[in-house]
């Protein structure tokens, strides 16, 4: 009977929540660590944060799916207002601002979060950021719901040069264009 | 004298013995259309159950194969050709359907194909002979157990489950909700 006991709990009812600290000690440390192995080495430190993005969005992605709500999207944009509402807040606690699109970039979504939860406690710097791990989750929740894309991110600065940090804009760029 | 009584005796002999043939002969042909007639009244359908990922990969298999073969006639299919020749009208109905229980899909005789979608396109396919509320049901308890599996970050996304405990657990369920 031990066997069972994992598969004997209902993950449909637990709403787990978790010490910030906690994980901030645990990210923080992961971040050391890519550090100490990869040195300066930014893009492949910045691939494999995104890579474990990756992989917690899907698991992520289905979990939340359980819980919230038991339907699919079919059209992009509606999965984007699910990402935006009901995915952020379960992650973060809060909504992302916005959806956005700019009219000279006709392949990109951008989403907009002007205080990341992450991004609380850590600095910025130029090359690397843990923004590269909330662009993997995204990442993996719309390659896993069928719309390929790349995420990127950018932290808004003024004309002047004045960094509006933590405000944070994920930029989606779709490569199918039947997707928009 | 002799040999004329010799001859008719032994034509008397053949003449029995082939009116004992083709009395034999006759009912050995209607003991075979019986039987021909048996098996295609109370025939027996394999059944399955077929979890696969968004490539197309199969992650779980789990046949009910009939265990007498040799006296059944060729009109009974292998499950597997089944669910795979009903891949096609799967696809179509799961792109445009914002539900996760796609109802039936293909139908053989008494037995039909249903189909369930997860919401990072994981595919179910279940062949029997049981109405749509028991296999809905089936699909979305198999659907928790499979979170769980995924859940574990051990498990590479994509590749067969072999937990001897997910078998068990899908065991339990295909005899409680399908009676299989």
């Amino acid at each position: 009977m031990k066997k069972f006991q994992f598969f004997d709990k209902n993950i449909r009812q637990q709403r787990p929540e978790l010490n910030f600290c906690t994980f901030n000690y645990v990210f923080a440390e992961y971040i050391c660590y890519l550090k100490r192995k990869h040195g300066n080495d930014y893009n492949e430190m910045n691939s494999k944060m995104e890579q474990l993005g990756v992989s917690v969005g899907i698991r992520l992605y289905e979990v939340v799916s359980l819980r919230e709500r038991n339907k699919r999207e079919t059209k992009l944009v509606e999965q984007l207002r699910f990402i935006q509402g009901i995915f952020w807040k379960h992650l973060f606690g809060r909504q992302a601002e916005s959806i956005e699109k700019l009219k000279d970039r006709p392949n990109d979504y951008l989403i907009r979060d002007e205080n990341p939860l992450l991004l609380k406690y850590i600095s910025e710097e130029g090359h690397i950021s843990p923004a590269q791990f909330m662009c993997g989750i995204l990442k993996g929740v719309l390659n896993a719901s069928g719309f390929t894309c790349q995420v990127s991110y950018q932290f808004k600065t003024d004309e002047r040069g004045v960094s509006y940090y933590p405000h944070t804009v994920f930029i989606l760029s779709f490569e199918d264009a039947r997707d928009l | 004298m002799k040999r004329i009584y010799s001859n008719r005796n032994k034509m008397m002999q053949t003449k029995v013995i082939s009116n004992l043939n083709t009395k034999l002969k006759f009912i050995v042909q209607v003991f075979q259309g019986l039987i021909f007639i048996y098996f295609i009244y109370i025939q027996k359908q394999e059944k399955m159950f077929l979890i696969l990922s968004q490539e197309d990969h199969p992650l779980y298999e789990r046949r009910f194969p009939l265990k007498k073969t040799t006296l059944v006639s060729q009109q009974v299919l292998n499950a597997q050709f089944i669910l795979h020749a009903a891949l096609d009208v799967f696809d179509e109905k799961y792109k445009s359907s914002k539900e996760l229980f796609l109802k039936e899909i293909d139908q053989k005789q008494d037995y039909r194909v249903y189909g369930y979608v997860t919401p990072s396109n994981i595919r179910f396919l279940v062949l029997t002979d049981q109405d749509e509320e028991r296999v809905k049901i089936f699909c979305q308890l198999a659907h928790e157990q499979l979170i769980k599996i995924l859940m574990n970050p051990l498990y590479q996304l994509g590749t067969q489950i072999t937990s001897p405990s997910f078998e068990s657990v899908i065991q339990q369920l295909l005899q409680n909700r399908l009676n299989q």
